[in-house]
């Protein structure tokens, strides 16, 4: 059992190498501004408490006995998730993209010949919608520090996610901003973040 | 790490009237975009539907918040491994419910 600088308590599950943090409640939380800036702030506590943590999403509740059946079935795909985040944090950059920018994509259902073809023609588009042109040369810039990265396009707005070591991020941001300004990008860098974008299996 | 996240970083936007990009990288809640963002639509799944659990208040089994994080590099004098009572906890009902329909 622990208190966080909030007040609120937690307990561990433990299941061999892995845990749950947990605490009780009466009711779920409802999603207000208050209760998401409450959670993330208890995500950031927890995130420097823990040398590695997955965030489960908002709101997520479960019968204890569901949840160590969870964390005995999904152990090593947990502890490989853990392993990938240990002494990382996200970084968020969110780019404008124009249709000029969006590379035309394969139409994964256009007359396949085979399950193959299709399988294919699914992953071409998948890898299309993970390319964004104008930040191809930012993102070479800080290469050297991405371990992982996640795109997510919606509308004409780009959001990046960089798993980078916590050691890097100033390094990090300065470069990013530099090789935004050098090829005249807009955009925004939040961060850092637990990771959130790199929790999901 | 920071408790907050850093305000973004925003390039002078050069004319009068806010475009799209003005109005989207500029937005003076860009840290609650962020957070909704990441706490909302990110993050490990546990359970498919969340209507589930606001449907069903189980008063029996405590609903549970959650999240996860590695146990090896935690609290190393924890010792509260909670999967071996319930195992423990389960074999003694099992004997108990075995031990009823013999006697019967």
């Amino acid at each position: 059992m622990f208190t966080t600088r909030s007040g609120e308590r937690f307990r561990i599950i433990r299941n061999g190498r892995v845990a749950a943090v947990v605490t009780q409640r009466a009711r779920p939380l409802t999603p207000s501004a208050a209760n998401l800036r409450r959670y993330d702030r208890t995500m950031r506590e927890l995130a420097a408490r823990f040398p590695a943590i997955l965030p489960a999403r908002f709101g997520t509740t479960v019968p204890e006995d569901e949840l160590l059946f969870i964390l005995s079935s999904r152990r090593a795909s947990l502890a490989r998730g853990l392993a990938t985040v240990r002494g990382r944090v996200q970084m968020t950059v969110r780019v404008m993209t124009t249709a000029a920018e969006v590379p035309p994509a394969t139409d994964p259902f256009g007359s396949p010949s085979s399950g193959r073809d299709y399988l294919t023609g699914k992953a071409r588009a998948a890898a299309a919608a993970r390319v964004v042109p104008v930040f191809e040369p930012i993102r070479g810039a800080v290469a050297r520090w991405i371990r992982d990265e996640r795109v997510d396009r919606r509308g004409g707005v780009a959001s990046i996610y960089h798993l980078i070591p916590r050691s890097s991020v100033e390094n990090y941001r300065r470069t990013l901003n530099t090789a935004a300004d050098a090829a005249g990008v807009r955009l925004v860098v939040s961060g850092p973040w637990p990771p959130y974008a790199f929790s999901a299996d | 790490m920071t408790d907050v996240a850093p305000r973004p970083r925003v390039q002078p936007a050069g004319r009068s009237r806010p475009s799209d990009a003005d109005l989207v990288l500029d937005a003076n809640d860009a840290s609650l975009l962020d957070i909704v963002d990441n706490v909302l639509s990110k993050g490990v799944v546990l359970s498919g539907d969340l209507t589930i659990a606001l449907a069903q208040v189980d008063l029996v089994y405590a609903r549970l918040s959650l999240l996860l994080c590695a146990a090896d590099r935690v609290l190393p004098n924890e010792n509260a491994d909670l999967v071996a009572r319930h195992h423990d906890r389960r074999v003694r009902r099992a004997r108990a419910v075995a031990g009823r329909r013999a006697r019967r």
